[in-house]
């Protein structure tokens, strides 16, 4: 007879839902500064200015291609070993997860862009819009509203692999867990109350993300009549 | 006040598209421009207001000139484009916004205007273009033919002093198409100089005080609609006519 014993989790729930809670922040923060910062990479890799559109397409490369633990690592302990500052695991992370994931939205904003349609900027050019105006009041919404069902599907990753942080001690969720388990060794129990806070946090997110490419508000643009 | 292209040549790469092409509206007036698919209508109303340069060529309204290889953002271009808007069926409304962020964005944005005052213009063009009703609706929800009135009221919300209406009967039933035509007559009458460009022929025949022929680039017809449309003088003029009433 399987002797299960959820109290661990019960008389832990404290530490859980703060670890809980890093995860959350973490992963808001990060996703929240990963996409302002992937706009200016998207629209410097699609620049008709040849070196700065290599030179971002070249580091968005570097930066997709090295595992995201690896990153971790090496921003904790090979920075200070070069003599830069030591961060905390928590600042690491961020900055870690914010890098990684404006490396990948930005090759979603990439796409988006070529899929906004000339007659729509055409369209605001002769109303008389400025370059800037047309940036910010037309490619801007549209890239955002085009990219959004590939962000989101981004965005849930970077909430599920922010776990990958308890590697380098950030108190998220995980780690928590880790530390409840070496007093407790109920890892069932624990694990199964993990899944279940994962589950209470990512599923209503991607529904409300989901709902939201359906919105009106997110519509992109139609070629009628 | 008179809106003047001279001479304006386009080329794409060894393709001349338009060829030594003048024509010139009047404040008040309509003209129309028709020609087959192909025969440079579109691309010499993007030249007209800066969307595509010129190789040679100018474009005068007001005492601006705008020259060949003009950049779309060059000064002369966005002063032209101040006085003189371009109304596409091609261009594309966003779908996020309501038809009176959509007209309103002109006065907001270019003009500037605050709050209130935009609200009146959006108004007042959305009284006259019949789309009262629609204001607080998404382009999605709207009809062909609203869709038009919501493209013609965003431009004419600016109040230019000339107006290309590039095909905007297009794709319209013919009751949608006669409403959306007695809109830009009305706007002729309150003095805006407008170039049709529509396969419309009796608007223009009605309504038009010249219409212009295009074929391959070049204006072969240009003269009383009612002698253009009974007795085109050009070869390349009856051949069109020809086939444009034949598939009436």
């Amino acid at each position: 007879m399987i002797d299960w014993d959820f109290s661990v989790v019960w008389q832990n729930q404290g530490a859980l839902l703060s670890g809980l809670w890093v995860t959350i922040h973490l992963s808001v923060l990060s996703g929240g500064l990963g996409t302002i910062l992937a706009f200016p990479a998207a629209i410097a890799a699609e620049s008709h200015f040849k070196p700065l559109r290599a030179f971002t397409i070249t580091a968005l490369e570097i930066l997709r291609s090295i595992p995201l633990p690896l990153k971790l690592l090496w921003l904790f302990y090979g920075v200070p070993y070069l003599g830069g500052p030591a961060l905390s695991p928590y600042m690491t992370a961020l900055i870690v997860f914010t890098i990684n994931f404006a490396a990948f939205v930005a090759d979603v904003f990439r796409g988006a862009i070529r899929t906004v349609p000339q007659a729509q900027i055409d369209g605001a050019v002769v109303l008389g819009l400025t370059k800037n105006e047309i940036a910010r009041r037309v490619l801007l919404p549209e890239i955002w509203r085009r990219s959004l069902p590939a962000w989101n599907g981004l965005f849930i990753t970077l909430l599920k692999f922010s776990s990958i942080a308890s590697i380098i001690a950030v108190p998220e969720l995980l780690y928590t867990a880790s530390l409840v388990l070496s007093e407790r060794p109920k890892p069932f129990e624990v694990y199964t109350a993990l899944i279940v806070m994962y589950a209470a946090v990512v599923i209503p997110i991607s529904l409300l993300l989901r709902r939201l490419e359906h919105s009106r508000w997110f519509a992109v643009e139609i070629n009628r009549p | 006040m008179m809106l003047q292209a001279d001479n304006v040549q386009k080329r794409f790469g060894n393709t001349t598209i338009l060829e030594d092409v003048s024509l010139a509206v009047s404040s008040g007036e309509i003209v129309g421009l028709v020609g087959a698919s192909g025969a440079g209508k579109t691309l010499l109303s993007r030249c007209i207001v800066g969307l595509e340069s010129m190789d040679s060529g100018t474009v005068r309204a007001n005492g601006t000139i705008l020259g060949p290889n003009a950049h779309r953002f060059d000064p002369a271009a966005q002063h032209i484009r101040a006085l003189v808007g371009l109304v596409s069926q091609s261009h594309r409304l966003p779908a996020y916004r309501r038809v009176e962020q959509i007209i309103g964005e002109g006065p907001r944005v270019v003009r500037r205007l605050g709050r209130s005052e935009v609200k009146a213009h959006v108004r007042k063009w959305a009284d006259r273009l019949g789309l009262t009703e629609h204001l607080h609706k998404f382009p999605l929800e709207l009809s062909g033919g609203q869709l038009a009135r919501v493209l013609l009221a965003r431009v004419a919300v600016l109040e230019p002093r000339f107006l290309i209406c590039d095909e905007m009967t297009a794709n319209l039933d013919p009751a949608t198409a006669g409403d959306v035509a007695d809109i830009m007559a009305s706007l002729a009458t309150h003095g805006v100089g407008l170039l049709v460009i529509s396969h419309q022929f009796d608007f223009l025949r009605r309504n038009a005080k010249r219409v212009v022929v295009m074929a391959d680039g070049y204006i072969v017809e240009d003269g009383d609609p009612e002698q253009v449309f009974s007795d085109p003088q050009s070869q390349e003029g009856r051949r069109f006519l020809a086939a444009a009433l034949r598939g009436r």
